[in-house]
């Protein structure tokens, strides 16, 4: 017996929720298959496609950095002989997850109007199958970053790739990324359904936010009064482990990434509750 | 006991016009963090109800028909149940499985093929996977869609989009099924399929809610109604009843014009005179027939239109309809208080039947719309020399086209028969 509650009812509580999430989870994978599909199928070079605008940015900011304003490999990667190119790459791909996640999380409910508008299922289903269909980019990204990796150990440079017992932190890195991706994405989207400006102002942030992000460049390359501000941002530490690990092979745990961390899940459970309470309005203002 | 579905003393408000009127109306509604628009929300004078205090259950193995003119608050009952909105006041219980025939093919993808978009709206009708593995053959025969099952569906005609997306909606193991206006889709054989499924869902003790303008289908599956007028319950009880107080109900309503309630025109009743001009009620196949109605405008009307149609009483099939403005008659402007007499001039080129006759009066530049189609009948009677809807005044001959006649077409084996 399920009672539909009126506006002044309560929703149902967490629990109840996710057992009712997860009975939708096929569901999710198929909105997320759906969005791959259709977004590569009329392409000529298909899901390569998922790596082309890391590896042309990664391109552009090793010319633009090392050819036009020539700055030192060291001020900008922390390290002497890290090739620049593995670095960039390394921060554009979880950064191009995070803002493809987002960039679909948000425009996820109105552009399924019409299946917001007449049929029944948790509605968290749209903004996060949106980021699956990004995470599968990342993860096909992520193995060019492998292959880069490599390729670099054995070029003559003086850097080389230590496998370290850090990679095994990497599921605990993406999952910070995501549960803050989560939290963001039900938050945005369902604001954007009510005003559509979130959508505009997000795309015009984004990219001041990639700038104000460790992505490019490390941290100690800026004024030390900067830093912490930078820091402020959740997704500097998040992007500073994934090198951590992957890279330096250091542990990736310290107090900022804690810090993310405590972020990322009180934007989770924030966005969370407030996308429940709001949830049985969206058909009527969508 | 097992309920089915309760609704209790349910209403919805809705605002007109939009959202926010002013930057406070903007802010405040961001800073709001609780339930919107409960019994404590604060009243807006552009708010109105939409549905305005409903109640009515539906018990397993029932059919339910909810029916209105448009606007009555029949979709907005549908999205209620089917959780998509929360009503403002009162409360609805549902027992078990909801499935909603509210739009077909609700998640279609054009780019993606008849299989795939199988699974995917079998996904967002929420069944399982190996469940739809298991009904996968079902689903494609009952849609006979067979040989373009790997096609893309942009490349489907409308009716193969509509049965396959009935298809897969079918074939959800609902407790409770809601359906709005699907069987509208498809051709005959494929709206007999429908309905048949459909009264194999209530054997197996489903509790159906059904919206639809199409009276006959309701009548011919519902066995209790639901009138709605304007969001209030006009009438509840056994189906053929609501289905008589949905032309009452019909009568003035009008859409959100801003008219009051004394309604629109006053019309006198309606008379039927012959071709001598006598006022009578039963005529033959092919005979003329003047129509006449004399409306009395209590609003002012721009560009109004009057019109005119012809019912089968049995059926409610409409067998003919047409109006002023479809005839290119045009017609001055009315100004309030004044009458003006309509009259058609048609041939009954119809069948022996009993037949309903409606008429309306719109204003073509606005959506007010006044009709009225209960109490005109006429009775057309005469030889059952053929069947159908219309009487197309046949002529028949039969010549043989042999030149020489076989034995037992002759005219001498004819005479001997005949004699």
């Amino acid at each position: 017996m399920t009672a539909i509650p009126n506006t002044a009812g309560l929703s149902a509580p967490p629990l109840r929720r996710i057992s009712e999430l997860t009975r939708y989870r096929e569901l999710m994978w198929m909105l997320a298959w759906r969005d791959i599909r259709v977004r590569y199928k009329h392409s000529i070079l298909g899901a390569a496609w998922a790596i082309i605008p890391p590896a042309s940015m990664m391109l552009v900011f090793t010319f633009v950095f090392g050819q036009v304003i020539d700055v030192e490999n060291e001020r900008l990667t922390g390290s002497a002989n890290l090739p620049y190119s593995l670095f960039a790459f390394s921060g554009l791909v979880p950064w191009m997850f995070f803002a493809n996640g987002l960039t679909g999380a948000i425009g996820s409910l109105v552009s399924n109007r019409p299946l917001v508008t007449k049929i029944y299922f948790p509605r968290e289903v749209f903004p996060l199958s949106a980021m699956i269909s990004a995470f599968v980019d990342f993860v096909i990204a992520s193995f060019v970053l492998v292959v880069l990796a490599v390729v670099l150990h054995f070029y003559p440079n003086g850097w080389h790739f230590h496998a370290s017992w850090t990679l095994a932190y990497l599921p605990i890195i993406v999952l910070v990324q995501i549960v803050f991706m989560a939290g963001l994405g039900l938050l945005l989207s369902m604001a954007n359904l009510f005003y559509r400006d979130i959508g505009f102002l997000f795309r015009a942030i984004i990219q001041l936010w990639m700038f104000s992000t460790c992505v490019v460049y490390q941290l100690e390359a800026t004024a030390p009064w900067k830093r912490t501000l930078i820091q402020m941002n959740p997704m500097t530490p998040i992007i500073r482990a994934y090198r951590d690990c992957l890279i330096v092979g250091r542990s990736p745990f310290d107090q900022p990434f804690a810090y993310a961390a405590a972020v990322a899940t009180l934007t989770l459970l924030i966005g969370w509750t407030w996308f429940r309470r709001r949830e049985f309005e969206f058909a009527e203002n969508i | 006991m097992s309920v089915g579905i309760t609704v209790e003393n349910v209403s919805k408000r809705f605002r007109r016009g939009e959202r926010h009127n002013s930057l406070r109306d903007l802010v405040g509604s961001w800073l709001r963090f609780g339930p919107n628009m409960g019994e404590g929300g604060r009243a807006h004078e552009n708010d109105f109800w939409a549905l305005d205090n409903v109640s009515f259950d539906v018990k397993p193995g029932e059919a339910f028909g909810l029916i209105g003119p448009n606007g009555a608050g029949k979709s907005t009952m549908l999205k209620l149940l089917a959780g998509i909105m929360r009503p403002n006041r009162g409360q609805i219980k549902i027992d078990g499985r909801i499935s909603a025939l509210i739009e077909v093919g609700a998640g279609f993808h054009p780019d993606l093929t008849g299989r795939e978009n199988v699974y995917l709206n079998a996904a967002i009708l929420g069944m399982e996977r190996e469940e739809v593995d298991r009904k996968f053959d079902e689903i494609v025969d009952f849609a006979g869609i067979g040989d373009f099952l790997d096609t893309p569906i942009k490349r489907y005609s409308s009716g193969m989009y509509a049965r396959l997306g009935f298809s897969v909606a079918a074939h959800v193991e609902p407790d409770v099924l809601l359906v709005d206006e699907v069987l509208s889709v498809g051709d005959r054989v494929f709206r007999t399929k429908c309905l048949e499924k459909m009264r194999g869902f209530l054997e197996r003790g489903v509790a159906v809610v059904f919206v639809s303008h199409d009276l006959r289908a309701v009548s011919a599956f519902c066995d209790r109604a639901l009138v709605l007028a304007n969001g209030k319950p006009a009438f509840h009880g056994p189906v053929t009843e609501a289905v008589s107080r949905y032309h009452k109900a019909c009568l003035n309503s009008f859409t959100a014009d801003g008219a009051d309630e004394g309604g629109l025109v006053d019309v006198e009743p309606i008379r039927f005179m012959d071709a001598g001009g006598r006022e009578k009620q039963t005529f033959t196949p092919g005979e003329s027939v003047t129509v006449e109605f004399d409306v009395k405008f209590l609003h002012p009307m721009v560009r109004p239109s009057f019109g005119l149609s012809l019912i089968r009483a049995e059926d409610r099939m409409v067998v003919f309809e047409t109006s002023s403005t479809r005839m290119n008659h045009v017609t001055p402007p009315a100004v309030e208080g004044t009458r003006c007499r309509v009259k058609y001039d048609i041939k009954l080129n119809v069948q022996p039947a009993e037949y309903v006759v409606g008429y309306h009066v719109r204003d073509r530049d606005s959506s007010m719309y006044a009709a009225l189609e209960e109490d005109a009948r006429i009775m057309v009677i005469g030889g059952n020399s053929c069947g159908g809807v219309v009487d197309l005044a046949p002529h028949v001959s039969v010549k043989s086209l042999e030149s020489a006649p076989p034995p037992s077409w002759s005219k001498d084996a004819g005479r001997l028969v005949a004699s």
